[in-house]
């Protein structure tokens, strides 16, 4: 049992101008990245430096007979070609095992050696002059490749008799993983009611618009190498790449400058990241690699890739009894680092009851593997597909019981004076407002008239369709988590340190890196809150392991709890001293002591007071002022840790209106409205930008996006934007956007991660959208996704032909 | 190798280029001038929309030798922080309508492009002419709006 | 993602172009707007020795009005096509077409005579080209002879050209007076590659159709006019319901291939979509011609 008599902790933290919270100050990231004066490590520029592109694998399956460079090497303005065999001794090959008793381990070679398993592994890197002719050189790389069955399908891996897919292997997992909470069984055969069905989510990709991004630079002086790196994660970078590179952390500096997006792709440590530094240190120039977008669509990482059998238990009111669920994840060809291949399946058995009140639950599941690109984080990690499952699967409960799909949800969602919960997923959910923000959804977006207006439009030939999805999810994760998985790092603090200089301005170094979010501005605020400075007396910097605290990075929503959690107490320390100074100065005693506006004056006596500046300036320059037992010091550091609980768990609804075409199948997308509670806001604007953001790549997914394989050949078929379908700006909609602020009672301030509910809640949302259009159509079952328009007008054909599978519970 | 004279913001330059190289790649590593960013590098992001004798183009699907005699405008010519921003990169700003920054400069460039045609373009007219420059980040919603504050910026200038 | 080692060849004449063609017509690629062709370069697809660029030779852009041909120059570009008066006059369907091609900053490059010679099965003008019977002007130092649209394009992505011989012009015929005209596509999203086009242009008198003339793009190797499809429309009166039958015609006419994204059926359906879109357009029209 966790101890959770921690229910409410106290940090202890004052703020002195509240008016910095809560306020969408505008970004100070802006103006260099406005001016094209943005610093990506694609505009990385070293003396003397070279180019590498990568060999890669045509063939997803396969045994390598030779690698044959000899022509590649003759050609001028080629520095170095270099094959698995080459780095074979000198790297070591990637292993992220879980800890789990089911685990199965993978190791990938940094450069593909004695075989392939996935189209764009990379088998060779050329190292020349210029990019141009690395490209020339790497065409001219033979490779001899005797051509091997691929498996392409979740069934194909998953069949007791199938080959070993990597060294040892019994059967075709990475991992199985069940659990169980409550009387399953019994809850199942005591219901009026039980509902099973598929639901499928496909494999798409995060695609930030700068794609991976690596410049390598060994300094002879002190064999320092120097990493610009274009990563969320610049110390698990480093201790990444060090680890696999034999260069010891010490000797090994990541700077991750502007990153262009990351959406989790780049929260992993790829072999390009280790492959890139060998070549520099082997080579004693600087190298630079930079993915193009084919590299980037075929060979860094995908998601989701998500098969969710669900089977619900409910009564005839339309109370959700029990909900057992078997996750297949296609994992592809080897597990990721950090995180492993267990990530997606672990969370989705976790989290896939969702924020309802089920008594009892039953998760297993499988991560398979296949000849495809690896499986990695993608924004939304297993919430995306497993929200769609389970809202699809109670939408069609609603609309077996012919209830309002948003009173069937109301009456099953956690209430709000009912936390902290233990979710049967083995979750404690520590705050939220799941009933309350659905009661707001339904009231912005009208939807009675919305209703009316559906009935009016299906008269005049339109086939409208409302939908609603409504969830929480894990944000901030704490140790218990990753400890669970046993992944090779467990995540689950991080960490800051704070400095004031003598003029009284304030330097934060913190860890967790800004791909996008506008940290340097958000995380000034919490400053500046506390300190009472100006906002712009505050400077954040990140990004470069010389500077920042080691720390885990940015990812999974975690950088205002985390990252902020720690800014905020190790501010809260500076903050201490500065008042123990200012009391010395004043002979006041410090619990007298009042901040305002930068000033330090005794309570109840204004006229006599002591500045922010002043203090700093005695401290760094005049210490000998200083009163006994005080060093001449104004620097903290704080190392926040997540506990108690598994992280903060933010709530979200969202309700959207499409347009089928009866003719195309096409949907398109009239109105969208969204309520997010992620605990109180320090910049609104920056939030808003998330939703919106996290919104169109639901879209993405709902609707365009699909890493398609050939299954037969096992070539991947969306290589490029002609075929990867991105949203564009007239296929994401306005979106209306409120607010609730239910604090966290753990974290500081009470923040919860904001990235990722507009991600995790949209794909369900439209699914039950576009499934309520059909309805004027007839039976349908919406189960897959995308929801292009060639899939959805077959579901109007098959309503049409009555030949449609309808969602039928099975008779009691 | 040949040597082209390209005006870049203002400037003229003299530089020798490879009959293959990309205009990208020549503005990017030749000039120097890194605010034009390469996203797909097959015609399809925008990112790398750059105006070549006043219209927007696609500099990843040029090659520099093409650009001989012309006049080319980048991000870095449009204005810059403090005291001289182009209304368009003041919307950008007020409105959040960048996150990471890298679809940015040729977000800013097609908008100019945009609105030197239509001074007051409507939500449609907007998106319209923003779908061929791919945001990961935003969702476009607050780029719309960035796009209706400089258009309000340069009524107000004409008034 | 870097084309492969050429020699840009920048001829200031036709003659001059031509000759420089003549010289190595094998490896030799022609390069119009480059809109298609610098994508399929950087990823490799196509590569070759030399490559003609005709964005600086003179007399190959522009429009205007020849008896009645419009005569469109080989390096016009897309955006002129669109918004050019004269175009709009004497050509409405095609200066309609343009709008769907790709994105402004696409158009402001790509040219009329490069999609012609790019010839992709579901690009918008081969399909008006098509549909009108539109001349293409192949020149080299042999000659010049023209080639209507249907026997230029041979297959997706190829033509009939010559390997020393340009497209220097594409004539569309001048609109007859009164006539009715419509172009419809289906995209996945605005901008993109259409999965099926269709253009229509017909005549009529005494409210009766005559002289249709339907093609539709993306439904085959090359665009395709529908002759049964015209036929049906001969003499009868333009509605909704004949715009839904002429469509279901069309889409029985045609065989798509299979692809990965998109099946032999939907495409057909769409063909079906497209077709009675664009019919009905020329039905709007001819609503705004009374």
């Amino acid at each position: 049992m966790r101890d959770l008599s921690a229910y409410s902790v106290d940090h202890g933290i004052e703020i002195a101008s509240p008016n910095m919270l809560g306020a969408s100050v505008k970004r100070v990231e802006d103006p260099r990245l406005i001016g094209g004066h943005g610093r990506y490590v694609t505009d990385v520029e070293r003396p003397g430096m070279l180019h590498a592109t990568f060999v890669r694998s045509p063939e997803a399956h396969a045994l390598i007979r030779a690698v044959d460079t000899t022509a590649a090497r003759e050609l001028p303005g080629v520095v170095a070609v270099f094959t698995g065999e080459d780095l074979r001794e000198a790297t070591s090959a990637i292993r992220a095992d879980a800890g789990y008793p089911t685990w199965q381990t993978s190791a990938r070679p940094i450069l593909a050696v004695d075989r392939v398993r996935f189209v764009g592994e990379p088998m060779a890197m050329v190292v020349a002059v210029d990019r141009y002719v690395a490209e020339d050189a790497a065409s001219l790389v033979m490779l001899d490749l005797e051509s091997l069955p691929p498996i392409m399908t979740v069934d194909q891996g998953l069949a007791p008799d199938v080959e070993p897919f990597h060294d040892g292997w019994e059967t075709g997992c990475y991992v199985t993983r069940s659990k169980e909470s409550g009387d399953v069984d019994g809850l199942f055969a005591q219901a009026d009611h039980t509902l099973k069905l598929r639901m499928t989510t496909q494999r798409y990709a995060a695609v930030p618009m700068e794609g991976r991004a690596v410049v390598a630079e060994l300094d002879p002086h002190d064999e320092v190498l120097t990493i610009w790196d274009s990563t969320q994660v610049p110390h698990l970078a480093r201790t990444g790449i060090s680890q696999h590179l034999g260069h010891p952390e010490h000797r090994v500096r990541i700077i991750a400058p502007d990153v262009g997006g990351g959406f989790g792709l780049k929260c992993m440590v790829f072999p390009e990241e280790i492959a890139i530094p060998f070549a520099a240190r082997a080579l004693r120039r600087p190298v630079k690699w930079v993915e193009d977008r084919v590299e980037n669509l075929t060979a860094s990482a995908h998601a989701r890739d998500a098969r969710d059998d669900l089977e619900i238990a409910f009564n005839d009111d339309g109370e959700l009894l029990a909900l057992k669920a078997h996750v297949v994840i296609d994992s592809g060809a080897y597990s990721v680092w950090p995180y492993t291949a267990s990530m997606e399946l672990g969370t989705a058995v976790n989290q896939m009851p969702g924020p309802y009140r089920f008594r009892a639950y039953r998760g297993e599941g499988a991560a398979v593997a296949t000849n495809k690109t690896p499986h990695g984080p993608f924004r939304g990690v297993s919430r995306v597909a497993a929200t769609f499952a389970l809202e699809r699967v109670v939408d069609e409960v609603a609309r077996f019981l012919d209830m309002d799909p948003i009173e069937l949800r109301k009456r099953n969602l956690i209430r709000s004076d009912e936390f902290p919960w233990e979710s049967p997923g083995g979750y404690v959910f520590d705050s939220g407002s799941y009933i309350e923000s659905l009661e707001k959804l339904a009231e912005m977006s009208d939807v009675a008239e919305l209703r009316r207006r559906q009935r009016d439009l299906r008269e005049q030939g339109r086939y409208i369709g409302i939908g609603v999805s409504c969830f929480n999810e894990q944000t901030a994760h704490s140790f218990a988590e990753y400890a669970e998985r046993g992944t090779p790092v467990v995540v689950g603090y991080d960490k800051a340190h704070v400095r004031m200089d003598a003029d009284g301005k304030v330097t934060v170094f913190v860890d967790t890196h800004a791909q996008g979010q506008g940290h340097e501005t958000s995380y000034a605020q919490l400053v500046a809150a506390q300190l009472s400075i100006p906002f712009e007396d505050v400077r954040v910097s990140f990004g470069d392991t010389e500077t920042a605290p080691a720390g885990m990075g940015t990812f999974a929503s975690r950088s205002m709890a985390m990252g902020g959690g720690s800014i905020q107490l190790a501010t809260r320390d500076l903050k201490a001293k500065l008042v123990r100074l200012a009391a010395h100065m004043l002979e006041a005693s410090p619990e007298d002591v009042e901040l305002r506006e930068g000033m330090f004056f005794p309570a109840g006596a204004p006229a006599r007071s002591v500045s922010v500046r002043e203090i700093a300036r005695m401290v760094h320059l005049q210490s000998n002022k200083l009163p006994p037992g005080e060093d001449p010091l104004l620097e903290t550091s704080y190392s926040y840790r997540g506990d108690p609980g598994t992280g903060t768990f933010p709530n979200c609804a969202q309700l959207v209106v499409v347009d089928v075409d009866p003719d195309t199948g096409k949907v398109t997308l009239l109105d969208y409205f969204v309520v997010e509670d992620c605990g109180p806001v320090i910049n609104p604007m920056l939030v808003e930008g998330q939703i919106h953001g996290g919104v169109a790549q639901g879209i993405g997914g709902a609707l365009f996006e699909h890493s398609l394989y050939d299954e037969e050949s096992g070539q991947p078929l969306a290589t490029t934007f002609l075929d990867y379908l991105m949203p564009g700006a007239t296929d994401v909609p306005d979106i209306r956007l409120e607010h609730l602020y239910t604090p966290s009672p753990w974290t500081p301030g009470g923040v919860k991660g904001a990235a990722e509910a507009g991600t995790t809640g949209s794909p369900a949302a439209i699914a039950n959208a576009v499934a309520d259009a059909l309805r004027g159509f007839g039976d349908v079952l919406v189960d897959e996704l995308p929801l292009t328009p060639e899939r959805v007008y077959a579901h109007i054909l098959a309503a049409r032909a009555a030949q449609a599978t309808p969602a039928t519970p099975d008779p009691r | 190798m040949r040597e082209i004279e390209i005006t870049v913001n203002g400037e003229r330059r003299r530089e020798a280029v490879e009959d293959r190289r990309l205009l990208l790649d020549f503005i990017r590593e030749d000039l120097c001038l890194t605010g034009t960013h390469a996203g797909c590098e097959h015609g399809a992001c925008g990112a790398c929309t750059v105006l070549l004798d006043g219209q927007a183009v696609r500099s990843c699907l040029m090659f520099a030798a093409q650009a001989d005699g012309s006049e080319l405008t980048t991000i870095e010519g449009v204005g810059s922080y403090p005291d001289r921003l182009h209304p368009v990169q003041e919307g950008f700003w007020e409105e959040h309508g960048l996150q990471c920054g890298y679809c940015t400069p040729g977000m800013i460039m097609a908008s100019i492009d945009l609105l030197a045609e239509n001074p007051s373009p409507s939500d449609e007219e907007i998106r319209e002419r923003l779908a061929g420059n791919i945001c990961r980040c935003t969702g476009y919603v607050n780029i719309v709006r960035a796009v209706h504050h400089a258009a309000a910026a340069g009524r107000e200038d004409q008034s | 993602m870097k084309p492969a080692q050429f020699q840009l060849l920048q001829p200031t004449t036709r003659a001059e172009a031509l000759a420089v063609l003549a010289e190595q017509p094998d490896e030799t690629v022609i390069l119009a707007g480059g809109q298609s062709l610098v994508p399929l370069m950087n990823m490799r697809f196509v590569t070759a020795e030399r490559i003609l660029d005709l964005n600086r030779v003179s007399g190959l852009g522009g429009v205007e009005v020849r008896g009645d041909r419009l005569v469109v120059g080989a390096m016009t570009r897309h955006r002129e096509a669109e918004l050019s008066p004269v175009v709009l006059d004497a050509c409405p369907l095609l200066a309609h077409a343009e709008r769907h091609v790709g994105y402004v900053s696409i158009r402001n490059r790509g040219t009329v005579g490069g999609t012609i010679a790019h010839a992709d099965t579901v690009a918008q003008v081969p399909c008006v080209a098509v549909a009108l019977d539109a001349r293409i002007v192949l020149e080299s130092v042999r000659g010049r002879r023209e080639l209507a649209a249907g026997d230029f394009f041979v297959g997706n992505l190829m033509n009939a050209r010559e390997p020393d011989e340009a497209v220097t012009e594409v004539h569309f015929p001048v609109r007859p007076v009164g006539s009715l005209f419509g172009f419809a596509e289906f995209a996945r999203k605005v901008g993109d590659f259409p999965l099926v086009t269709a253009a229509v242009r017909l005549e009529q008198g005494a409210g009766l159709s005559r002289s249709a003339r339907i093609a539709v793009g993306g439904a085959g190797p090359t665009p395709v006019r529908l002759a049964e499809c015209e036929s049906a429309l001969e003499g009868r009166e333009l509605t909704g319901a004949l715009a839904e039958e002429v469509g279901r015609l069309a889409a029985e006419s045609v065989s798509p291939a299979d692809s990965p994204f998109v099946s032999t059926d939907y495409r057909r359906n769409l063909v079906r979509v497209v077709v009675r879109r664009a019919l009905e357009q020329a039905l709007d029209c001819g609503e705004e011609l009374r």
